[in-house]
């Protein structure tokens, strides 16, 4: 009998733990999956089956299983799918979305969309980049097996049986985790190891292996604070682990940021960075306190969305300020991973920033407070 | 209703034009102009200068950005070339800059340019000179200078001439490298320097308050180099000068510029006439029995200001813009080593403004001309 007690309390205990415990993606399970790929004796859809039983999302672009579900026609920021929350990004409506989330949007490199491949990562399969023979400042990791996604994202790479026809998103993505134990879909929340399943998923292999990045996940992906409006301020974004410790260097050497992540792919930017002086523009280096950097963010010292920093260290609880002689510029302070409006998949127009021009301290100007006086 | 439209639309074109300069202090232009954040296009740099990628992002170090094929370039003309990439027809307004162009000395002529060890065909001291150190040099010229000494004073320069530095003309001589030297003077705000908004006692203050990052020294900035400077007018540089200015006291002088590698031609003339070397940083004489007074082709009084031979002034009146006129004698009437110089170079031996082999006395056909300027009667 008091056997029996303890399996009823365990069992009562359970009903009643905080949602937070059961973290992860939530909801139906036929929201994402399915068996069989067939219902009634049809095929669920046209090109399938797909790896994981996915299913074809109604209303998304038939890419491959990622774009199904992160895509949409009607939406460019998040849908609901059976209450669940599913960002987006890749929005296929006729023309450029004017809202996206924090890493930006696929739109603009999409061919017949967009169709301008300095502005997105070529995920798309097998719509190579025009521009580009290799991601820029490759370390030499182009040239692993064949069709290595430091190469192209848009031809399925072989090579090694762990990556073994991976491209596109997971090229990035490369061990998505959607049931990991991190944070209630919908909402915020500190992801820093392997077993939440990294920042975004964003992960390293070989060398990298057992390492990924962590940050501070924006529950809703940044939706509403990537719509051309102020949101300097903000009380909750995602916030983003830098690491100043090594001037020279890629990968995750680095630590766990996300520029670590980035230099995966474009190593030369931080190994070559530094000589004697900046010669390329500073990655996961703290922001002077002094000269026009220490007046980052205006009096108040605001965090602006638009440009983000990195921070040290990453709590549960996002800055809504700046802090110079703390903070660090990053890679994604000036570029949205996913695409943007701008060549070189930049937060802002890089040409129509105006030295001298005056103008609000946005973009560029965020760090370079006094370039456009 | 349409002439209060009229008196308005007028109103704000003149407050536009007497305030709206003064404002358009320091670089202004796409920050691309000059910058590149990782010295790579598509994947590739073959797109920027070689030997890349260079401090501060720049798109080339000193010379990648101010040489090209036209006088001037970047979306709004904000960029000054002092190496130009193709012949240019000359030196002087709607040929070169006021400084002169280095084409001549970096295509293999070395008396017609400073052999700037950055410049991409200078590979070591020039020729024609015994070692490396300026004709004139006195190491003393620079003792306690505010922005370091020129070579640290050494007796014999160990090594050659650059943009910037120690061994440069331009910021600081107490730090070693270009960029370093005029760290910050780009985009420091030197309307101090800029005509209608001249406030020389802030001049000087630091690089980026000094005339042309030139440490130290006053002047006003003329806002295209005197690319379309015209005599008798105040559309032109305006060069610091004093009347007499012995054992270097004044150091805000152009001159003195000059004299920090060239002292002796500077500190050993002689004090008067008859001179030992041509005389700096003095007044041209007004006395009517000599020839200067007719200062090009003037009568001694508001005589029309030369852009080929220009001279400086001793004050610069605050808010103030370059003379159009000068009186021989007088303030604004100051013979400078850029009298007779361009900076950087030009098409003529020693840098002169003029060939100096057909200066022939008594026999020009064209007597307001190079020399003749000031010697009117030569």
């Amino acid at each position: 009998m008091r056997r029996k007690l303890i399996f009823l309390g365990i069992f009562i205990g359970l009903i009643f733990l905080p949602p937070s415990v059961f973290a992860h993606v939530s909801g139906h399970c036929s929201n994402c999956h399915t068996m069989h790929y067939s219902q009634d004796g049809q095929p669920l859809g046209t090109d399938g089956p797909h790896q994981y039983l996915l299913i074809e999302k109604k209303g998304g672009h038939h890419s491959s299983a990622c774009v199904t579900c992160h895509s949409s026609q009607t939406s460019s920021t998040y849908e609901d799918l059976g209450g669940c929350k599913v960002p987006i990004v890749f929005y296929y409506g006729s023309s450029a979305p004017t809202s996206y989330l924090a890493g930006g949007n696929f739109w603009w490199v999409k061919e017949g969309l967009g169709n301008d491949d300095t502005k997105g990562h070529n995920v798309f399969l097998d719509e190579d980049d025009d521009n580009l023979e290799k991601a820029p400042g490759d370390v030499g990791f182009a040239s692993c097996g064949s069709n290595s996604c430091h190469k192209n994202l848009s031809k399925p790479f072989s090579g090694m049986a762990e990556l073994d026809g991976k491209y596109g998103c997971e090229g990035c993505h490369l061990n998505v985790k959607h049931h990991a134990n991190d944070h209630p879909n919908g909402e915020s929340g500190l992801v820093d190891s392997a077993d939440k399943g990294w920042y975004r998923f964003l992960s390293g292999h070989m060398t990298g292996d057992g390492h990924g990045v962590e940050g501070y996940e924006h529950g809703e992906w940044e939706a509403g604070l990537h719509d051309g409006g102020d949101h300097q301020g903000a009380t909750d974004h995602n916030e983003y682990l830098g690491d100043d410790s090594k001037t020279t260097g890629y990968g995750f050497t680095l630590g766990h940021t996300t520029t670590a992540f980035c230099t995966g792919c474009h190593g030369v930017f931080h190994d070559y960075q530094y000589d004697n002086g900046w010669i390329r523009h500073p990655s996961d280096a703290v922001i002077p306190n002094e000269r026009e950097y220490q007046y980052v963010g205006g009096d108040s010292h605001l965090y602006d969305p638009l440009s983000p920093v990195a921070k040290p260290t990453v709590d549960t609880t996002p800055d809504t300020t700046v802090n110079p002689g703390t903070d660090m510029v990053m890679c994604l302070s000036c570029h949205r991973p996913h695409g943007s409006p701008y060549p070189d998949l930049l937060r802002w127009d890089y040409t129509e920033q105006i030295a001298g021009g005056g103008g609000n301290d946005k973009g560029c100007f965020y760090c370079h407070t006094q370039k456009n006086d | 209703m349409k002439r209060g439209a009229v008196v308005f639309v007028g109103i704000i074109v003149a407050f536009l034009m007497v305030f709206g300069s003064p404002a358009m202090a320091k670089v202004t232009g796409p920050c691309a102009d000059c910058h590149t954040m990782h010295y790579s296009q598509n994947g590739v740099s073959t797109g920027y200068p070689s030997g890349g990628p260079f401090r501060a992002l720049t798109i080339g170090g000193c010379v990648g950005c101010h040489s090209g094929d036209s006088a001037r370039r970047g979306n709004n003309n904000e960029i000054p070339v002092v190496l130009r990439t193709v012949a240019p027809s000359g030196t002087g307004p709607g040929k070169s800059l006021a400084g002169g162009d280095f084409y001549w000395v970096d295509a293999g002529n070395p008396t017609k340019g400073h052999d700037v060890i950055n410049l991409p065909n200078i590979t070591g001291k020039d020729a024609n000179m015994p070692n490396l150190n300026p004709p004139g040099w006195d190491p003393a010229a620079t003792s306690g200078l505010t922005f370091g000494q020129v070579a640290g004073g050494e007796t014999n320069w160990s090594s050659q001439l650059t943009c910037a530095g120690k061994y440069g003309c331009h910021g600081r001589h107490d730090v070693d490298d270009d960029y370093a030297a005029i760290r910050g003077a780009h985009h420091a705000d030197d309307s101090c320097l800029k005509p209608g908004s001249v406030d020389e006692s802030a001049q000087g203050a630091d690089i980026g308050t000094s005339y042309r990052f030139l440490a130290g020294i006053h002047g006003i900035e003329d806002d295209d180099w005197e690319w379309t400077a015209t005599d008798g007018t105040t559309d032109h540089n305006e060069y610091k000068g004093v009347n007499v200015n012995s054992s270097y006291s004044n150091k805000t002088t152009i001159s003195y510029l000059c004299a920090e590698c060239h002292g002796q031609f500077h500190s050993d003339t002689g004090g008067s006439s008859p001179w030992l070397r041509h005389p700096t940083d003095i007044y041209l004489p007004s006395d009517t029995s000599k020839e200067y007074y007719k200062y090009n082709g003037g009568t001694g009084s508001d005589n029309p200001y030369s852009v080929v031979a220009p001279v400086g002034r001793d004050t610069l009146p605050a808010n103030g813009y370059p003379d159009a006129t000068i009186t021989p004698g007088s303030d604004g009437s100051v013979v400078l080593c850029i009298s007779c110089h361009r900076a950087h170079g030009s098409e003529y031996d020693d840098l002169l403004r003029w060939d100096y082999s057909t200066m022939t006395a008594g026999q020009s056909p064209t007597p307001n001309e190079g020399c003749f300027i000031c010697h009117t009667t030569k």
